[in-house]
């Protein structure tokens, strides 16, 4: 049976480095899935107690940063299953608020109404984690397997498909077409 | 045109990373960081409690018999009762320790048992006592003196209390008590009975804007302190904020008042009944080790104004009758279910004088902020919603029945910063 590591200076200074390095890709991550400030807060304190609590496991794992978005994935997706959550109103259903009150709120409304985002927000969830670890958190393929316990084959076919879906829903907007900076379009592949 | 699909997601794949790049980003908050350190010494205490429950259940459970032959055959009863014994020690280590060895059960339990000696209404006490205590009295007031609405008054006791820090219960070990010298200002003797103390701990933000990390009663001096006498204070508390190495966290603040509830007009704090129904009270058993239990107490809290309510502005008092934690009674209610229902009304407005029964002799009264992990932020207008409070007691506090719970008003620049206790 593992060793539970001693409460300490050394643990507090590890939980320190991880909330300094990997912070936002922990919050911003839980964002994606639940669309709800406070609740992905919620669920960012308990990813880094429960990594802090575990963290003697931690020390045979390759990345503290795909552990701890492994954690943040099972976290989310387990709220999402949740009836309470079932029953939440999104956020961008609500009014957007003339101020907002602070930094925090001042970014969320920012992301909110960006394009790419909402058009992230609509594809179905299994596109859209794969889209937001891999080009929001800029993650590798394989770190994405990695974190979402399949295979980068997997992420590959999801990523292609998540690609084509939104292409189509930016381009059936029509308010700004997905396309490759002009010098890209000059060079075909 | 056969490849056009793959080149499209080629083209796409690169507008994705330039986009992706420009989309802005939350920030991770400085309070979001300082509320998961806030917690982390209790889920420390929560995996240690789990691992203990883990140990017991593997003995206790499908593999008792098989064990238990095991160790008898290999001749270690006397070392599985022994290990037990440690467990219990360690895991009773937490709550309260009184300064003398004279200190009641209660208090060795972390729990204050409140008696009204004062049906009479008190001096003004406080004018006895430095001004820096009153105004801390005045400041934990969520109304004026001269409040006539439905309140909870405090009278202070004439305890001056002097040298208050934290301090360590064994050498060389964290910050994990509170310590104090304790003066009796006025002209007669104070027994412990007539007076009860209000531990408290507040944080501030960058802003210098104070919070209420935690807070709890305590009991006052263990022996009766003469006009003019002095005495060495301590408290363990059990369940206050504190950082990863095990000290406690906060700015400690301690006032002893008078036992019993007086009018808004006598009293130096008041905590105005907050504006809400307090309805379908129930108890459901938590945790139990050898010197106390911990229950959750669920409350329906209804708003019926047309403002919500902030839950970090709400202060829930849970008192049990005095009949009902005593060991005969506990046994009594172990019978019954574990989970009861009870009905109090915060919005009927009682007069003062319906609240007098509070802190009376003998009951079991226990505090706790109602915001915290899992709390909704708000009672809405005209809306119901659930609070749970986490209280902490005596040995078969869980089996004692259903206590009654008003909830009432902090002072308005000062709420919950989110831990319960």
């Amino acid at each position: 049976m593992r060793k539970q590591a001693p409460p300490g200076a050394a643990g507090a200074d590890e939980l320190e480095q991880w909330m300094q390095a990997y912070g936002r890709d922990v919050l911003n991550v839980a964002y994606a899935y639940v669309r709800n400030h406070h609740l992905a807060q919620d669920i960012a304190q308990e990813v880094f107690l429960r990594a802090f609590v575990k963290r003697m496991t931690l020390r045979q794992a390759n990345s503290v940063r795909t552990w701890l978005l492994s954690i943040t994935v099972n976290l989310c997706r387990d709220v999402l299953r949740s009836w309470s959550q079932r029953h939440l109103v999104v956020v961008d259903e609500l009014p957007v608020p003339a101020a907002p009150a602070n930094t925090e709120e001042e970014a969320v409304a920012r992301l909110e109404r960006a394009e790419l985002w909402q058009a992230i927000q609509a594809l179905p969830l299994p596109y859209r984690e794969v889209v937001v670890l891999y080009y929001l958190r800029g993650l590798s393929g394989r770190e994405v397997a990695e974190i979402l316990g399949t295979t980068e084959d997997n992420v590959r076919t999801r990523l292609h498909r998540a690609r084509t879906r939104l292409h189509a829903w930016l381009t059936a907007k029509g308010e700004r077409r997905l396309e490759a900076p002009a010098e890209s379009r000059q060079q075909p592949r | 045109m056969k490849h056009q699909p793959n080149q499209d997601n080629s083209r796409d794949d690169e507008w994705l990373r330039k986009a992706a790049a420009d989309l802005p980003e939350l920030p991770f908050p400085g309070d979001l960081a300082e509320r998961i350190r806030g917690q982390v010494p209790l889920r420390q205490q929560r995996r240690r409690l789990w691992r203990q429950r883990w140990t017991a259940a593997g003995v206790g459970g499908a593999g008792l018999a098989l064990a238990a032959l095991c160790l008898v055959a290999l001749g270690f009863p006397a070392r599985l009762a022994s290990h037990g014994m440690s467990t219990a020690r360690q895991a009773s280590a937490a709550p309260v320790s009184a300064s003398s060895a004279s200190a009641s059960s209660a208090a060795a339990q972390g729990v204050q048992t409140l008696a009204a000696a004062n049906a009479a209404a008190p001096t003004r006490d406080s004018a006895l006592l430095p001004p820096s205590q009153r105004a801390q009295a005045a400041a934990l007031s969520a109304a004026s003196a001269g409040n006539s609405g439905s309140a909870i008054g405090l009278a202070l006791a004439p305890l001056a209390v002097s040298s208050l820090h934290l301090a360590s219960s064994r050498p060389g070990g964290p910050l994990d008590s509170v310590s104090a010298r304790l003066s009796n200002r006025g002209p007669t003797a104070l027994a412990p009975q007539e007076v009860v103390g209000l531990l408290v701990f507040l944080s501030a933000d960058r802003a210098g804007k104070a919070s209420v990390e935690w807070l709890t009663w305590v009991n006052g001096p263990d022996q009766t302190l003469a006009a003019g006498g002095q005495t060495d204070w301590s408290f363990q508390p059990v369940g206050a904020p504190r950082d990863a190495a095990g000290n406690l966290q906060g700015q400690p603040v301690l006032l002893f008042y008078r036992r019993g509830v007086v009018s808004s007009q006598q009293a130096d704090t008041v905590w105005p009944l907050a504006p809400v129904q307090v309805r379908d009270v129930r108890v459901q058993s938590r945790q139990t080790w050898a010197s106390g239990s911990s229950v959750a107490v669920t409350v329906q809290v209804h708003n019926p104004s047309s403002q919500p309510v902030s839950v970090t502005r709400l202060l829930a008092l849970a008192e049990w009758p005095p009949d009902s934690h005593g060991a005969a009674a506990a046994q009594a209610a172990a019978e019954q279910s574990a989970s009861a229902s009870a009905f109090a009304d915060n919005a009927a407005a009682p007069a003062v004088g319906d609240l007098t029964g509070w802190l009376r002799p003998g009951a079991l009264d226990l505090l706790a902020l109602a915001a915290g992990p899992g709390q909704p932020q708000t009672v809405p207008a005209g809306g119901t919603t659930t609070l749970t409070l986490r209280l902490a007691g005596p040995p078969g506090l869980d089996r004692a029945g259903v206590p009654r719970v008003v909830l009432v008003l902090l002072p308005p620049g000062l709420s919950a910063a989110g831990s319960a206790g």
